[in-house]
């Protein structure tokens, strides 16, 4: 079992932000988890990348448990995340971003004493190509376009060699081509890696094409998990997003 | 130690702190409200000290002259630091905090020669009003008069500030450009002005501050050096923005030097800075301020 | 304020092979009070760069820094009158301890950023200085350490100069090293986005420490010729306001220039002993510059220049 999480919880005061999730993700799955808003999805991957500790509940990933790490380790453990607003370095270069990401999951970031700009120049370009920013390897990342950002975001989590990537909203703020292109990008790299993805969505189209599997989350809680197919037909999901478009 | 002595001490740490809370509290009111360490707070209170000097010299020492003085030298004081806000100041409040702190620095180390220029380089002493010219027998030692006057405007500035910011229309609006800076101007209200008056109340209470210890000390260019630290030590270990941390902290502060100086007294302005030192360390905002987040 | 200027210095590995070359010569023809003035403005560079290394690679405004400046000055003159060591061992302790005071301030001070990291590292610098202010007995109180014996070798103004100089060359070659590694990538990496630095698998601040570590302990370099230059160690080395003096120089010079610091600390320490010859009120004129600077250079005179060359480029 790749991914196995059990009673998970989570409150802050009275408010029930996550309760009781039980999932279990198979190595190379892809599943989305949708939900309303407020219904929790954050939170959920605030615990699982270690963002927040949760009250009760368990993480195991790879048979290890990963339910209180720090976030430092969980990552260096491969679990890797992408946010909702785009967050990249804004002064340095797309070239300079995906090696600062090699030299730190390659464990070199405390080498004092040699030089940054020998390091990793092949590996840097051949994720570049991987992503389409090759074009792009010298302009500063707070010039790029939403779209070029989070392409860049998904660059860095490639660097850390992450095999169970979180993703959260990929494709917010962009329109339905770049969202057909982004995903589109995203599930062929989690072909070719062999990635396991978990990630949320507004976007019911982009859910319904590109999913394998749904989980819905509700007011902290997983009220259905199965088929694109299985969740359209289930009562419960219905009634919850009836006349929601 | 005695009961005497002790009580002793205590008022006399009482007095100290009371001076460090005159010079805090500005301070606190602009950091508070205006987010900006003003690290000239120092120097006003030096040159409140200054300028009141001037005065009790101008009404020739009298009870009278000391009154006058303490209504008309602080206002002067703010009046002529607002004059600096306007110009130099508000346009700087939206950028990064290094800005300010930089051009507050400027401006203090300006005061010194400002002073000096002003009123020379040799300590002056501004003559103490008649009626205070007496001691006051507690438990059998004598205390001067004017510590305990001291004492009781420590706790009417206190008064004071509260009332203006919890009692009245400008402190309601003060506290809501402090929540909110954007919401509060979209409501029409004019919030460079705000800022503004908050900065030259807070000069005000530090010139009252120095007016207010002018006849107790020598006054030196360089007294605002010490002063200006004070006020950051009080203003930290208060949490920013607190008025009644602020005299609470300057409390802390006037008693750990007045007993301090009977345990280590070369170290007495050594423990000040380890209580906030502490204090940093443990609580990083301070007693009273809102927790922030660490790492 | 914080961007690092790409177009000034490229390819300035000419330029200062030339500018090494004018310094080096100068003592042939400079008036003794000059190579005086220019031994104290190489040392004060060297401190204005190791601040730099937490105020303008890791964006951290650090108030206190004097702090390990003085350590450096009072280690070596201890080191030297009451140990009585020869001077040189003196100069290898000094930022060794520099580096350990760096430590446990740092490993407080480094959890907390702005104005609260500031205001921390102040007040544990104005412990030092209140300890070395006071502690007759260990520090000479506020008389501080005077008359260091200086071997002849160092003595003159000249031989000192050089020394200076070459101290200062070296020390600026590392920190170049240091901050063109990975480690110095991490660091502004850190400054540009923590959490993204977190979330590439690095533990933040044990980085950030180490940064602060390496700073003091090039501090405690500079401390140690200051205390050489001075043939004392005085307490106000590390009052507050010298460490806001160099936190000025690095602004002034402009803090995302590598060598921003040196011309800050330059201007500044050569202003200061100007003005004082013409007026009394010299920090008047200096409050008056520092404002001047800050209204209408934000990014230090280095930035201001960039900002030029930018401009004509398009």
């Amino acid at each position: 079992m790749f991914l196995q999480i059990k009673g998970l919880s989570k409150s802050f005061g009275a408010l029930k932000a996550v309760s009781d999730v039980n999932m279990e993700v198979e190595e190379g799955e892809r599943v989305a988890v949708i939900g309303p808003n407020g219904a929790g999805k954050t939170t959920f991957f605030n615990l699982l990348t270690g963002y927040l500790a949760p009250d009760s509940g368990e993480v195991t990933f790879k048979g290890r448990d990963i339910t209180r790490l720090a976030p430092d380790r969980i990552v260096r453990r491969k679990v890797g995340r992408s946010f909702q607003i785009v967050n990249i370095y804004p002064e340095m270069s797309v070239f300079e971003s995906i090696r600062m990401t090699l030299i730190a999951s390659r464990q070199k970031s405390y080498r004092l004493f040699s030089s940054a700009r020998k390091l990793f120049h092949g590996e840097t370009g051949e994720i570049l190509r991987k992503v389409g920013l090759a074009e792009l390897a010298d302009a500063t990342g707070e010039l790029l376009s939403h779209g070029d950002k989070k392409r860049l975001e998904i660059a860095m989590i490639l660097a850390t060699q992450s095999e169970l990537i979180l993703l959260d909203e990929p494709t917010a703020g962009m329109a339905p081509e770049e969202k057909s292109s982004t995903m589109a990008l995203i599930n062929e790299l989690a072909d070719r890696e062999k990635l396991t993805l978990l990630f949320t969505e507004h976007d019911m189209s982009v859910v319904f094409s590109w999913a394998k599997r749904i989980a819905v989350m509700v007011l902290g809680r997983i009220i259905a998990d199965g088929t694109p197919q299985e969740i359209r037909e289930n009562s419960e999901v219905r009634k919850v997003y009836l006349g929601e478009r | 130690m005695t009961g005497e002595d002790f009580v002793f001490q205590f008022l006399s740490g009482l007095t100290t702190a009371m001076i460090y809370f005159l010079i805090a509290a500005g301070l606190t009111l602009i950091l508070g409200v205006l987010k900006m360490m003003n690290f000239a707070q120092g120097g006003i209170y030096m040159l409140g000290a200054y300028t009141a000097y001037s005065f009790m010299r101008l009404f020739g020492g009298s009870n009278f002259g000391f009154w006058m003085t303490l209504l008309m030298a602080p206002i002067l004081v703010a009046v002529f630091f607002c004059l600096i806000e306007l110009i130099l100041l508000r346009w700087f409040y939206e950028k990064s905090a290094l800005y300010t702190l930089l051009i507050t620095y400027g401006v203090l180390i300006m005061t010194y020669d400002m002073a000096r220029m002003i009123w020379g380089w040799i300590i002056k002493t501004a003559p103490m009003p008649p009626m205070f010219q007496r001691p006051v027998m507690i438990m059998g030692r004598f205390f001067p008069l004017y510590n305990v006057f001291l004492i009781f405007m420590g706790f009417f500035v206190f008064f004071l500030i509260w009332v203006v910011i919890h009692k009245t229309e400008w402190g309601k609006k003060m506290r809501a450009a402090a929540d909110d800076r954007e919401m509060t101007a979209a409501l029409g209200i004019n919030v460079p002005w705000i800022f503004t008056g908050v900065f030259g109340f807070g000069a005000w209470i530090a010139a009252i501050g120095g007016a207010l210890v002018a006849p107790m000390a020598g006054l030196a260019a360089d007294m605002g050096v010490e002063a200006g630290i004070i006020a950051f030590i009080v203003v930290v270990i208060a949490g920013l923005g607190s008025l009644p941390g602020a005299l609470l902290a300057a409390f802390i502060c006037g008693e750990v030097q007045a007993f301090g100086i009977l345990v280590l007294p070369e170290m007495a302005i050594a423990f000040m800075y380890m209580v906030m030192v502490v204090v940093l360390i443990v609580r990083p905002w301070g007693l009273f301020g809102k927790p922030i987040v660490i790492k | 304020m914080w961007q690092t200027s790409k177009n000034l210095f490229s390819g300035a590995r000419v330029w200062l092979l030339a500018a090494i070359v004018f310094l080096a010569m100068i003592p042939i023809f400079a008036p003794q009070m000059w190579l005086h003035l220019a031994a104290e403005i190489f040392i004060v560079s060297l401190y204005a760069m190791s601040l730099n290394m937490i105020l303008g690679r890791a964006g951290l405004p650090s108030f206190g820094h004097a702090c390990f400046y003085a350590v450096g000055a009072y280690t070596v003159a201890m080191f030297v009158m009451k140990l009585h060591v020869p001077l040189v061992l003196g100069m290898m302790a000094a930022p060794v301890v520099a580096a350990v005071f760096a430590v446990i301030i740092g490993y407080f001070s480094i959890r907390l950023t702005g104005i609260h990291f500031a205001i921390l590292t102040m007040g544990f610098g104005q412990i030092v200085w209140a300890v070395a202010h006071k502690w007759y007995g260990f520090t000479g109180g506020d008389d501080g350490l005077t008359g260091i014996p200086i071997p002849s070798l160092i003595h003159g103004p000249i031989a000192f100069y050089y020394l200076a100089l070459a101290i200062l060359i070296a020390c600026l070659i590392v920190i170049r090293i240091i901050q063109d590694s990975p480690f110095g990538q991490t660091i502004v990496a850190i400054r540009e986005n923590r959490d993204r630095v977190t979330f590439s698998g690095l533990k933040v601040w044990h980085h950030l420490l180490l940064n602060f570590v390496i700073a003091g302990f090039f501090a405690g370099i500079a401390g140690t010729l200051l205390a050489i230059l001075n043939r004392s160690a005085f307490p106000d080395f590390g009052y507050w306001t010298t460490s806001a003096a160099v936190v000025l120089m690095c602004i002034l010079g402009g803090v995302g220039i590598f060598l921003g610091p040196i011309l800050g600390a330059a201007i500044i320490t050569a202003l200061e002993h100007y003005i004082s010859m013409y007026t009394y009120y010299w920090q008047m004129v200096l409050g008056f510059l520092i404002i001047i600077l800050v209204v209408f250079m934000p990014g230090g005179i280095c930035g201001f220049i960039d900002a030029r060359l930018k401009k004509n480029k398009q």
